[in-house]
């Protein structure tokens, strides 16, 4: 067997591809599938026909639909063509009507069920494909009976649809063709058979059964009237909720189930305000006949009804159900196992519902994702046939799959998609927010009835999204819904960091008891203390509570006690190193960033244990506002040339003149206002380019200003980002080389904890040494300075920290320094000048002038100024 | 380019007698009201009220000695002042004002209950909540004879609620005479005068007093001539301070509407050291009705309660626990308002969906005894939180659907009755057990600080040694080089440095090595070594007519009331080895 998936574009090119298969009828039968969601009935079967002239022998089978799926995607508004070629196979098809033209009435299900044999079924048969345009309340029925008269034959297809571009008036609900013609009220069906053929089918639903069963106690065609003696439709939307009032899709959602098929949901549809003369015109024959067999019955009653696509039967039992991600991806997860592992899996035939796009957007994308480089081909369908248990059943909202082959091919699959499923917690968060959203409906509301049903139902179906997959432990949705609802906002997260690398070492039973062991233990404390605990990752865990149970101090004892206990690790056990952090004033919102941020905190720090205030991470308002002013300042600066370098004169105590300065950056705004460095220099660096920018100008300016002058020196401020920019060092290395006084051009740099690369500092001292200019060390005595690394920079000057200098009469200790830094001066092997700033008074300087301190720089002096006589 | 960080500004809180309640209410909220500002910090001088002028009274002299605490406001590099002075209001305020604070023109300064021209005043409407009593008690409970205990001439308070209390009997058409009124000096002293009024007016019905401490002498009396406050008299006071719903029976007192004293002044005096224009005000006040004289501001309705609306919850919450909504509250604390609507929504909706499981019930116990255990008692008074309780119950009882929902519901009030009476015996069990321990430690404080021949000779470093036994769990010791003399310190005012000995932060002494003490007293502030707190009480230590220096310790209840007595006892030791 080949399968050759096509999407079509045009006739001709059609032609050419079909041209191309060299497909071989001598060798068995081809089966041609048309899904399109493009074509009007005539058109389909005009291509149909098309198709049948170029390969004669082919059997063609063609449905509308309302989007296509094409080696595994999902396309909209497109025409695919799937092309097999059987190996030593056969195929046949047939459209079968389901309505008699001349009396209007239903073709009985044996009626159908005969002519089918006769038209479809071979020896041999392995698959039939079988699709459905229009209503045929009795196709559960017809179903059932191919299941008792060909037990375990496999069928898939289901009922179509149509595209809402394609759509068109007399044709609502789809319709099937061949190249004889279509039909909108008839069964398309072909059986693939061979000895050689094998087929396997899986479907996945994800619906979760909830709750008791109720059994159906009437029925109307279609319709189901009672529940448990009750009216079904009332019933049914208690179940949900008022909201199922505006919102008819969520009866997608919490489908009702059939007692005996607990994850096949069955198609209900919930209408308001109507009557059964509406939904079954007295026009149609059949429908006549329905009434006229129900008497006790008042056609023209309006109320809500629950309706199916079948006959329903009284006496079933039904029960509720919902659709949720994890049991979507548990379906899935299983069905893609047995398709994976069935040998002949030649051709793909994928069929998936309609509804499960309603309800999660991403579902459908996400389960055909692990089959994208599969040849799976199919469509989208209103309905479809799932083989369950050994039966075919009719389904509502599932995705099924047929595999089938005659020798042994595997395909290309993807199983790295499930655990890629975020796309489908997008749409669990979507779930919840609904949840939530009847949570409040009952508690504005309690005087309701239903609610204590519906408060039971919404907390099962709670406990399946909000529980944790293999254990009973709630997982982060129920986090977050407890934040939100319950005001859960005090929460601590541990996390055992490191444990990749314990794979390295230790055997996976030795981890998994630890994990084991580190879960049971966190699980117990918190239920001890009246604690909710959460399994965030495997080894990531939340414990909380509200701030209204505890206070924080009480919290974080707790919290260290159970740090303590789980160090006290026993024997045969992994030592773990849980890392705690208590957040207090979390709301969802914040509670992520300010985890990271703190695991940020707490990995510089290395630190175990952590509290925090979830809010503290945020700046408050005024400094944020600051910082962008001051944003605002640098670029206003930038593009009007409002830096302006300011110069504070320093004194040559031996000479008692000033002939160096230092250069100082303000900038000034709009009005004139002058800003110091203290104001806009942190803002400045946390939008590094501005820093840069506004440093090179500074640079440039002190320059230009200092290019010719004579006896008279400049000191420039550099941090450790300058010198690591290239552009500013070429700009630095190209000035000094070219200007006359080299020496007048002192670089001031700091040595503090921000000098990350030693090797890039001292190659640029020396640099600057060998062009001829100094270097100074700036603020020394503060900070953390390395001395050897001071002493490693050959410095030619060294500015004593003004906060020395500025105690140095009061404090014998400061008075101390100041002595031990020039006393190593006078040891020195090089020739170092000691220059001294914040000099404020004569006291001072006279202080400075004992020890004999090179330079003095500070008010009592001068004062920095953008003119001086330069 | 070194930068050095902004420090934190000083609130001073100028007050006289820190151990009275109404000075202990101020405290309390002008605490509250700064508690969220991280960079305030607020210091206390309080002195003593002094009107006796007769000075071979050994009294008056120790009284003046401690005064002289009020010299450190100029010393301390303070961002504004908060004053509250009602003993000014006789020697004309502004020359007071001119006098004592010119070197403070530009610092900022809101006055409390004070009269000052052209000053930032904070006073209580004294009006809207007497009117609101006699209001009451004329046209609702029919009385047609009031009385009033009232104040000291000089205090002006006392004096507008005098007239106030004239002109409400008038809107009512009684007449007033001199005989229903009586004068006392506002403290609980004044028994002689309350026994006075009550003799002349032996068919009083009600009697007003002019603040919370003289019901105290008024309780006396009138339990001696058979009367119980609430029955055959109705008393309420003014202030609604602590104290009062702790009396037996409880006392009705009016008191601020929504904001405090306190809290009103903080405001106004950031707004003020923001450069901001601002205006005084007069803040409304509201009759908090007790067992002295029942009154309700609110009625719990059927409809509310079976709607269960969130709102009504919160306004029991408010109406109960009056004391929560005035107060901040740290965000690391239980948050006890949530924590109420939590227990009494669920009490609420087993009422109206008729059942209530035993985990329910269990759960609701839980959480109400938390609820106690936090410091719920803190913001209401026992009796009226029991009335709360019974009028909701009683309602409950009236639309009750299920036995078995009531009855655990039932049991759910019973309990929170008992926590409540718990909390409260607990509480006062504690404050003695306190108290009990310090008097202990200060015992052992004294045994070590005497001389015995046996060991070595006591010496300051001896006393300094020891200043963790004094009881006070966080405090600091600053003394000057040398005692001085009352007669320097009018002449030159405290010396302007002081050494800071040693600190005790939560109970853990620290020594400073001598050369690190040496401080200058306008930064003193500045010292990180101080205890870790938001604000401090600053209290002279003397004996006699030498002065030795300060004790700052930290603002709390306990503070209040022992500060004072720690320093007379540090005082006393010190003078006792002082070798001057």
């Amino acid at each position: 067997m080949f399968t050759w998936n096509y999407q079509y574009i045009s006739k001709a090119r059609l032609a050419a591809t079909l041209e191309q298969l060299a497909l071989e009828p001598e060798k068995g039968d081809v089966l041609i599938r048309i899904h399109t969601a493009i074509h009007l009935e005539d058109e389909a079967v005009e291509l149909a026909r098309f198709i049948k002239s170029i390969v004669p022998h082919a059997s063609i089978v063609g449905t509308s639909t309302s989007a296509v799926i094409n080696w595994g995607k999902l396309l909209l508004n497109q025409c695919m063509i799937s092309v097999t070629q059987m190996d030593g196979g056969h195929v046949q098809s047939a459209i079968i009507p389901t309505r008699d033209p001349e009396t209007g009435l239903p073709i009985s299900v044996d009626d159908v069920c005969h002519t089918a044999q006769c038209r479809v079924l071979q020896e041999n048969a392995k698959l039939i494909l079988t699709f459905l345009a229009g209503t045929y309340l009795d196709i559960q029925r017809m179903v059932d009976r191919s299941n008792e008269c060909q037990p375990g034959l496999q069928m898939i297809g289901g009922i179509v649809n149509v595209s809402d571009i394609g759509q068109q008036k007399e044709c609502k609900a789809g319709f099937v063709f061949d190249e004889n013609g279509w039909t909108s009220e008839g069964l398309l069906m072909a059986s693939i058979s061979g000895s050689d053929v094998e087929s396997f089918c899986s479907y996945a639903t994800g619906v979760q059964a909830i709750g008791e069963e109720f059994e159906i106690t009437d029925a109307f065609g279609s319709c189901i009237l009672e529940l448990a003696g009750t009216d079904a439709a009332k019933e049914y939307r208690t179940g949900i909720g008022e909201v199922l009032h505006n919102r008819s899709e969520l009866a997608e959602l919490f489908p009702l189930v059939y007692a005996d098929a607990p994850d096949i949901p069955v198609p209900i549809q919930y209408v308001e305000n109507t009557s059964l003369a509406e939904l079954y015109p007295m026009n149609d024959p059949a429908n006549a006949d329905m009434f006229a067999k129900r008497p006790d019955l008042k056609p023209e009653a309006r109320k809500e009804f629950i309706t199916t696509n079948h006959s329903v039967t009284v006496g079933r039992k039904l029960r509720r159900a919902f659709i949720y991600d994890r049991k979507i991806i548990a379906d899935n997860r299983a069905m893609f196992g047995h398709v994976e592992n069935f040998e002949k899996a030649e051709t793909l035939f994928g069929y998936s519902g309609a509804s499960r796009s309603l309800i999660y957007s991403n579902c459908a994308k996400w389960e055909l994702s692990s089959y994208e480089n599969s040849n799976m081909s199919g469509c989208v369908t209103d309905g479809e046939i799932v083989f369950a248990g050994g039966r075919n059943t009719l389904a509502d909202c599932a995705f099924s799959v047929a595999v089938i082959g005659e020798k042994e091919v595997t395909q290309e699959c993807n199983p790295y998609a499930f655990s890629k499923t975020d796309s489908l917690a997008v749409d669990n968060k979507a779930l919840l927010s609904y949840l939530m959203e009847i949570e409040g409906f009952v508690e504005k509301n309690p005087a309701t009835v239903a609610v204590g049903s519906l408060r039971s139902f919404v907390r099962d179906c709670e406990m399946k999204l909000l529980y944790s997959e293999n254990d009973d432990i709630p997982n982060e949705a129920a986090l977050n819904m407890d934040i939100k609802l319950k005001g859960y906002d005090r929460i601590c997260i541990i996390n055992v960091l490191d444990t990749s690398s314990m794979k390295i070492v230790f055997d996976e039973s030795a981890i998994a008891l630890t994990q084991r062991s580190f879960l049971g233990r966190c699980a117990e404390y918190a239920r001890r203390r009246n604690y909710r605990m959460y399994r965030l990752e495997d080894w990531q865990v939340a414990i909380g509570a509200p701030s209204y149970t505890v206070t924080l101090r009480k919290m974080s004892q707790d919290m260290e006690h159970l740090q303590r206990e789980l160090f006290a690790s026993s024997e045969g056990l992994i030592a773990i190193v849980p890392t705690f952090c208590v957040i207090n004033g979390c709301t969802v919102d914040n509670l992520k960033p300010a985890y990271n941020s703190a695991r940020l905190t707490m990995m510089n720090k290395n630190i175990q244990f952590y509290v925090c205030d979830a809010g503290s991470f945020q700046a408050d308002e005024e400094s944020i506002r600051e910082r962008y002013r001051m944003i605002n300042l640098i670029n206003y600066a930038i593009a009007n040339d409002r830096i302006v370098p300011y110069y504070q004169g320093i004194h040559d105590n031996a000479s008692g003149t000033i002939h160096h300065y230092e250069s100082l950056m303000r900038l000034v705004d709009e009005n004139g206002t002058v800003y110091t460095p203290y104001r806009f220099l942190e803002a400045a660096r946390s939008y590094g380019l501005l820093y840069d920018q506004t440093s090179a100008i500074m640079i440039r300016k002190v320059f230009e200003r200092f290019r010719n002058a004579e006896g008279v020196s400049v000191s420039i401020n550099l941090g450790m980002r300058d010198i690591k920019n290239r552009e500013t060092m070429e700009y630095i290395y190209d000035f000094l080389a070219s200007v006359k006084h080299p020496e007048n051009f002192v670089f001031e740099i700091l040595e503090n904890e921000d000098v990350d690369a030693y090797e890039v500092l001292e190659s640029f001292v020396d640099r600057i040494h060998q062009l001829g200019a100094k270097i100074s060390i700036d603020d020394f005595g503060s900070g953390y300075s390395n001395l050897q690394h001071v002493i490693g920079i050959h410095s030619d000057y060294l500015k004593i920290d003004g906060s020395i200098i500025r105690k140095c009469c009061e404090s014998r200790e400061a008075e101390n320094l100041i002595s031990l830094i020039m006393g190593w001066k006078k040891m020195g092997m090089h020739k170092i000048r000691i220059v001294a700033e914040f000099v404020e008074n004569e006291q001072i300087q006279n202080m400075l002038m004992r020890y004999g301190i090179d330079y003095s720089q500070g008010y009592y002096f001068s004062k920095p100024t953008p003119d001086i006589a330069v | 380019m070194a930068y050095y960080g902004d420090r934190k500004r000083t609130i001073g809180l100028i007050l006289e007698d820190i151990s009275v309640d109404y000075s202990k209410e101020i405290i309390h909220s002008v605490r509250m009201a700064m508690a969220g500002y991280r960079d305030l910090r607020l210091v206390v001088l309080a002195g003593i009220h002094d009107e006796e002028k007769n000075k071979s009274d050994a009294n008056f002299w120790y009284k003046t000695m401690h005064n002289s605490i009020y010299s450190l406001e100029e010393m301390l590099h303070l961002d504004g002042l908060i004053l509250t002075l009602p003993n000014i209001c006789g020697v004309s305020g502004e020359e007071f004002v001119d006098e004592r604070y010119s070197n403070f023109a530009k610092l900022p300064k809101v006055f409390l209950s004070t009269d000052v021209a052209d000053s930032t005043t904070v006073r209580y409407d004294n009006e809207k909540g007497v009117r609101e009593a006699i209001d009451y008690l004329v046209n609702v409970k029919g009385v047609t004879k009031l009385c009033m205990l009232g104040g000291r001439d000089d205090n002006g308070d006392a004096q507008v609620r005098k007239q106030v209390f004239i002109r409400c009997l008038e809107k009512c058409k009684l007449t007033f005479t001199d005989d229903m009124y009586e004068k006392t000096d506002m403290s609980i002293e004044a028994k002689a005068e309350a026994e006075r009024l009550m003799s002349r007016n032996p068919d009083a019905e009600a009697v007003f007093c002019v603040n919370d401490q003289v019901a105290i002498p008024l309780y006396e009396v009138l339990k001696e001539r058979g009367l119980t406050p609430g029955k055959e008299v109705q008393v309420f006071g003014f202030d609604n301070t602590r104290f009062s719903g702790t009396m037996i029976p409880s006392l009705a007192s009016i008191g601020a509407e929504g904001e405090t004293l306190g809290q009103k002044a903080v405001e106004l005096l950031l707004a003020k050291m923001d450069g901001r224009q601002v205006e005084s005000v007069i803040l409304p006040t509201r009759l908090y009705g007790k067992d002295s004289l029942e009154y309700e501001m609110y009625e719990y309705t059927t409809m509310e309660m079976l709607q269960v609306d969130t709102s009504f919850i919160y306004r029991m919450f408010e109406d109960c626990f009056y004391r929560y909504s005035s107060e901040s509250h740290d965000s690391d604390e239980v948050n006890l308002k949530r924590l109420f609507f939590e227990f009494i929504s669920r009490m609420l909706h087993s009422m109206v969906s008729s059942s209530m499981t035993m985990e329910e019930f269990m759960e609701l116990r839980r959480l109400i005894t938390i609820f106690f255990e936090n410091g719920a008692m803190r913001y209401t008074d026992p009796a009226r939180l029991v009335r709360c309780i019974e009028r909701l119950q009683n309602s409950m009882n009236k639309s009750q659907k299920s036995v078995n929902a009531n009855l655990m519901n039932n049991r759910c009030f019973a309990y929170m009755k008992d926590c409540a009476i718990m909390a409260m015996s607990g509480d006062i069990n504690r404050s003695g057990e306190v108290l009990k321990r310090g008097r202990e430690r200060l015992q052992d404080f004294f045994i070590r600080c005497m001389e015995f021949s046996a060991v070595e000779p006591v010496t300051e470093e001896t006393i300094i040694r020891n200043c963790d036994r004094l009881g006070l769990p966080n405090i600091a010791v600053l003394l000057f080089e040398k005692s001085i003399s009352y007669e320097e310190i009018v002449k030159d005012g405290f010396p302007s440095v002081i050494r800071l000995m040693c600190s005790v932060r939560d109970g853990e002494l620290r020594v400073l090595s001598p050369e690190r003490r040496l401080t200058q007293v306008s930064s003193l502030l500045e010292r990180t070594e101080l205890p870790k707190c938001a604000g401090f009480a600053a209290v002279p230590i003397f004996y006699g007519s030498r002065m030795y220096g300060l004790l700052l310790s930290e603002l709390n209840e306990e503070t209040a009331n022992r500060a004072e007595l720690v320093a007379d006892q540090l005082g006393r030791t010190l003078r006792i080895n002082d070798k001057n």
